[in-house]
């Protein structure tokens, strides 16, 4: 997947932890790591939106496109 | 330093927030960080906890019943469908006191055929029941779109058909058992009696359970869903 999450940084420079994000969004603490590991496969506007709203920050900075040299090959390999 | 030393001394609390947001957003405003604090503080959760545990249902807690009752019911059915085989099968090998007392009337091979037919009945029925038992469990745990339902629908399409084809052939082999041994009433026949309602059951248990498989890998797609 080129698409990576860059939660772990924006965490980082808010100096906060993922269980307090967890409750401060109402997301379970499993499925925010599952965000964070990058294993999601999906995100719900509404999660986005509350995760900007206590991050304080935009998707970008959450989200970054980053082309893999395998991608062709994955692509083509789902086809 | 300051301002991270309080924000470490009451992280809990949602005055923490705004010292964090003086410390990392210099251009916010007071108005906007009075409205932050108020949102902060109504937050409330997106989505129910995954990990509570559900309460079965009355329906499923008596179909569990149910279906271990039908488990024991289809064991002892077996036991004396084991003990009929043996007592033919040793009628057939010479045995004399159960060939000349028991089977006078009945031709034993028949009763071996017939018998054999019945424990591989009961038998598929014991794995459909299994597997029912297995997925009223997912049920009761409370995620029951699993892909291991998805292959458990599978194995009891599967039985219900392989029963069937021997249920046929165990029927052809004694019919034309019984019309040999009665070679002069022309009344009876080899039959062959196809049940159509069966095959359809089967055929829409395919249905069933390839539409089960799509509906488990939307769900495993929905549980990566954040």
């Amino acid at each position: 997947m080129a698409i990576h999450v860059n939660l772990d940084r924006v965490l980082v420079d808010r100096r906060m932890s993922l269980t307090e994000l967890a409750d401060r969004v109402g997301i379970t603490l499993a499925n925010l790591s599952i965000l964070k590991t990058g294993k999601a496969r999906a995100v719900r506007f509404s999660t986005l939106n509350a995760l900007c709203r206590e991050l304080n920050c935009q998707p970008a900075d959450l989200l970054v496109y980053a082309p893999d040299e395998n991608e062709d090959s994955e692509i083509k390999a789902a086809e | 330093m300051l301002f991270i030393y309080t924000y470490h001394i009451c992280k809990n609390s949602d005055l923490t927030l705004l010292f964090t947001l003086l410390l990392f957003n210099d251009k916010i405003t007071l108005v906007q960080i009075e409205r932050r604090a108020k949102t902060i503080m109504t937050v409330e959760p997106l989505y129910s906890d995954d990990t509570a545990p559900s309460v079965p249902s009355r329906s499923t807690v008596f179909l569990q019943g149910l279906i271990t009752f039908l488990w024991w019911a289809a064991w002892a059915v077996l036991a004396v469908f084991i003990i009929v085989f043996l007592t033919a099968s040793l009628a057939l090998a010479g045995v004399e006191p159960l060939k000349n007392q028991l089977f006078t009337e009945i031709n034993p091979v028949a009763v071996i055929v017939s018998s054999m037919s019945m424990i591989i009945g009961v038998g598929a029925f014991l794995i459909i029941l299994k597997q029912l038992r297995a997925i009223c469990q997912t049920l009761v745990i409370g995620d029951p779109f699993v892909p291991q339902n998805a292959q458990r629908l599978r194995i009891i399409w599967i039985a219900v058909a392989a029963a069937e084809v021997l249920r046929l052939l165990s029927g052809f082999f004694l019919s034309s058992l019984m019309t040999n041994g009665i070679a002069a009433q022309n009344n009876t026949v080899v039959s062959l009696d196809l049940r159509i309602s069966v095959w359809f059951l089967v055929f829409a248990f395919i249905i069933f359970a390839e539409v089960f498989r799509e509906g488990t890998r939307l769900r495993q797609e929905q549980k990566l869903t954040v």
